[in-house]
């Protein structure tokens, strides 16, 4: 084989790879940006206790939205509640209580509660596992948290 | 030379109902031989299966879940996910760490104040019984702050309240069996686990298998019935009575 041939197929064979980085690249990237909220939730804010039929309403309507998955009477929410009490409040988010979570799409991906959901025009796009160790810290330190929302979050 | 003598019919006829009726005796034998030996392993099956000294299954060592989960001392390995299959063993006691009607006013944060459902096998014996709780959330008001039998002190150690205290906390919580609790989320049940482990139980007998909410296998019992009204009746409930019991 000519050596220019071999230099041909080298030159392609980078090129195409190059393509292909760059393309992973920009798709892991668009996969970790933060998400926008639906301008609403910048204006004031609250928090909204919402039942299955209304989460599944924003849902439908693809809007952008944070929201906590909690449970009343339960120990093991205190912290992650009292954290997003303390934090500075930036954003309106919804809060969901397990029962009525559990009937929605929330549950494909939210196994335990608490925790805290990410929703991209109505789809999850982040959300914490209370039984992942890579989680952990955000359920035990608000500084943490407050990155986690930050980084999944645009202000 | 010998020779052979024909039979008579009335010898052939003898001989002939002999033949017949020796194996059949025999066959009669072998049908009640092998019924006799039926029954005798059906009897001892049945007597094995009651006690069930074959069936226990050992089990995995208490291990921690990741993340959030395991800091609050739910099982890896057997917890709401499993737990059917560890039930009614006879080497275990199973008990359910959450109050039939929580004194904190937990609609004010949209939740429920009373005890919705439990797993079939597992008793309930309230925590805040046990020991005091401390921090829930302001939003819910005041929890319960009635009497216990232990008072947790600022070093973590419990400090028993009633001279039957311990002789209480021994009664429900055999240290020669598994013990596994449960309550809503794990939360009542890793403090259990806690105050056991403090008062000299050996924790590798002791499972938290996490909360009732996350619970979907075969053995749930609702008490909030659709209607909304509670069935407390269906609830193996232990009520401590500490006005019968002795202040220290």
């Amino acid at each position: 084989m000519k050596k220019s041939t071999i230099l041909k197929i080298l030159v392609i064979t980078i090129v195409v790879a190059i393509i292909f980085a760059a393309g992973a690249l920009t798709i892991f990237w668009a996969n970790n940006l933060p998400v926008t909220l639906d301008q609403q939730y910048y204006d004031h804010v609250e928090i909204i206790d919402i039942n299955k039929d209304e989460y599944n309403e924003l849902i439908a309507d693809k809007k952008s939205f944070l929201i906590m998955i909690d449970n009343a009477g339960c120990t093991t929410t205190e912290k992650m509640r009292e954290m997003m009490r303390g934090l500075p409040q930036q954003v309106t988010y919804y809060r969901i209580f397990w029962p009525e979570a559990k009937e929605t799409n929330l549950k494909d991906y939210v196994k335990y509660f608490p925790s805290l959901a990410v929703v991209e025009k109505g789809t999850v796009k982040y959300y914490l596992r209370a039984d992942s160790d890579d989680d952990a810290k955000y359920y035990n330190n608000a500084a943490d948290l407050k990155s986690w929302l930050d980084s999944k979050i645009a202000h | 030379m010998a020779t052979k003598k024909t039979p008579t019919s009335t010898e052939l006829l003898k001989k002939t109902s002999a033949s017949i009726e020796a194996p059949k005796k025999s066959s009669d034998i072998m049908i009640v031989i092998t019924a006799a030996v039926l029954c005798v392993v059906m009897i001892v099956s049945s007597i094995i299966a009651r006690t069930d000294n074959v069936t226990l299954k050992t089990l995995p060592a208490p291990e921690l879940s990741e993340g959030q989960r395991g800091e609050l001392g739910i099982d890896k390995n057997i917890n709401e996910k499993n737990i059917d299959e560890y039930l009614n063993r006879s080497d275990s006691v199973y008990y359910d760490m959450r109050m039939l009607e929580d004194p904190a006013a937990y609609e004010s944060i949209g939740g429920d104040r009373y005890l919705s459902g439990f797993i079939d096998g597992f008793e309930v014996i309230p925590y805040p019984y046990l020991a005091s709780v401390k921090g829930l959330p302001e939003a819910v008001g005041q929890g319960y702050s009635g009497d216990a039998l232990f008072t947790i002190t600022d070093d973590g150690s419990y400090v028993a309240n009633y001279q039957e205290s311990d002789e209480i906390l021994s009664s429900l919580f055999p240290k020669d069996k598994n013990i596994f609790l449960m309550c809503g989320g794990g939360g009542y049940a890793g403090m259990t686990k806690n105050l056991l482990v403090n008062k000299g139980w050996d924790p590798s007998k002791i499972y938290n298998v996490g909360g009732y909410w996350f619970y979907e296998g075969s053995n749930n019992v609702k008490v909030k019935e659709d209607n909304g009204t509670y069935s407390f009746w269906k609830v193996p409930y232990h009520n401590i009575d500490f006005n019968k019991l002795t202040k220290k």
